[in-house]
């Protein structure tokens, strides 16, 4: 793959002079949020660049399960900060939920796609499970978020379900349904036009890295699979266990 | 004789340190239909969610049942319906989803209720057939009352808790809607209302002084 020198990088940087302009002129509050997000996205590139080139070479089985365990724990507190919930709170549900979605796609990955001594190598464990909880993330949030602000704002729909006899879990349904119906209609839109409008992250990198396309299409497929199922699950079991501690 | 179902002893609130109203007594017997009034901001809301047990007064006692609604509110609920003054459904319900999603409960499970059943109750209200494949949320005022007054009916409970039920509706629908609830002699029902009709109906007016 063709390298790019570090000041055509920094050249390219500059398109960024586009947003600032536009963010700036709308006067919409988010240029200081703009540099800090690409300021931490610089050093945290840079410093996962580091490690992941140790951890490479290390290639050791327990720190590739701890780097997961680390990305679970890094992903929870995103999740819990960007939903505005209270982190004390809702830290350990949502974690549980990241877990259970890296431990049901890390058995199918480990046990059903790939041979699982393959699996736990670093070079396969640490981008896939890193794209699964990453791409969980988002969808996620707005899951979560969606679920927590309705029933603060429709407290009273919550209280006339348990009115008409409704048990706690009967009561939140809607609740949850809602939340899911807005979190995953953007998602299966995306899934839909995949490879009609757009070309995934992870597929045109392999591609730009020599491999096969019908390969990089394969690793795409599961790829997709995985974090949509991961993000469902995600959501569902913190909601659940989150309805349980409130 | 009949039967003494809620007995609201001395009760009292305060909103923000202003106290909304002191020393508040009545019972409501089966086949009462009371209603409170008072000032807009006087706390006639406030007694209702206490009846539902979500408020718990500052002082005094409410007995439902036989039950202390301070620490029995989960069991004394089965006997309640309610209807809020302000409710909102998904935008893609129709008004047939949110009549039959009470009734997917397992606590009213024993309860069968027919889209016939519910078109009968809309023939009495003065509701056109077709509203009930309609979406809920382009309903107007007075139907999405009348709905709500439906699904209260329709759950069968010993006591309806009505917030506001008549404010939106002409004086046509006011009279069906009276007739239906209030000449109703198996129906106890505790209101808050403003509407003067309704109230001159009621055998039971509780009025709130703060």
């Amino acid at each position: 793959m063709i390298d790019i020198p570090w000041q055509n990088i920094g050249v390219a940087a500059c398109l960024l002079l586009i947003p600032i302009f536009i963010l700036g002129y709308y006067k919409t509050g988010q240029l200081r949020t703009m540099a800090w997000s690409f300021l931490r996205m610089t050093v945290q590139l840079s410093l996962v660049g580091f490690y992941l080139e140790y951890i490479f070479d290390l290639d050791s089985i327990i720190i590739n399960l701890a780097w997961v365990g680390l990305m679970i724990i890094a992903a929870s507190f995103t999740i819990t900060k960007r939903s505005d919930i209270n982190i004390k709170k809702f830290y350990f549900p949502v974690m549980a939920g990241i877990a259970t979605n890296v431990f049901i796609n890390g058995l199918v990955f480990a046990y059903l796609v790939f041979d699982d001594k393959d699996f736990f190598a670093a070079r396969y464990i640490i981008p896939i499970m890193g794209m699964v909880i990453g791409n969980t993330l988002s969808s996620s949030i707005v899951a979560i978020r969606s679920y927590f602000s309705s029933l603060k704002k429709e407290r009273q729909k919550f209280r006339y379900y348990l009115m008409l006899g409704a048990s706690r879990e009967e009561a939140l349904f809607k609740f949850s349904s809602e939340a899911l119906k807005n979190a995953f209609s953007p998602v299966l839109a995306s899934v839909a036009s995949m490879g009609l409008i757009w070309l995934p992250g992870m597929m045109t990198g392999q591609i730009l890295g020599g491999s096969n396309p019908l390969t990089a299409i394969k690793y795409q497929f599961l790829i997709m699979i995985a974090i949509f199922t991961g993000s469902v699950v995600t959501v569902t079991v913190s909601i659940k266990l989150a309805q349980k501690s409130k | 004789m009949r039967e003494k179902l809620v007995i609201v002893d001395n009760i009292s609130m305060e909103y923000l340190g202003h106290p909304l109203f002191q020393d508040l007594s009545f019972d409501i017997y089966e086949g009462d239909k009371a209603v409170i009034k008072g000032s807009s901001g006087s706390g006639k809301s406030t007694i209702l969610n206490m009846l539902c047990g979500f408020e718990n007064p500052l002082g005094g006692s409410i007995t439902a049942f036989n039950l202390d609604l301070t620490t029995h509110a989960d069991k004394v609920r089965k006997y309640f319906s309610w209807l809020p003054q302000d409710l909102s459904f998904p935008d893609e319900d129709t008004v047939f989803d949110v009549i039959k999603f009470p009734f997917s409960f397992q606590a009213n499970s024993h309860l069968q209720v027919s889209k016939e059943d519910i078109l009968l109750e809309f023939d009495f209200l003065n509701l056109k057939r077709d509203v009930i494949d309609s979406k809920y949320v382009e309903l107007s005022g007075g139907e999405k009352q009348r709905v709500g007054i439906i699904i209260s009916k329709l759950l069968r409970r010993k006591i309806m808790l009505l917030d506001e039920p008549t404010s939106a509706l002409d004086r046509y629908s006011l009279n069906r809607v009276i007739d239906y609830l209030l000449n109703d002699k198996s129906l106890t029902i505790i209101s808050v209302s403003h509407d003067d009709t309704w109230c001159s109906n009621c055998n039971k007016i509780i009025e709130i002084n703060s």
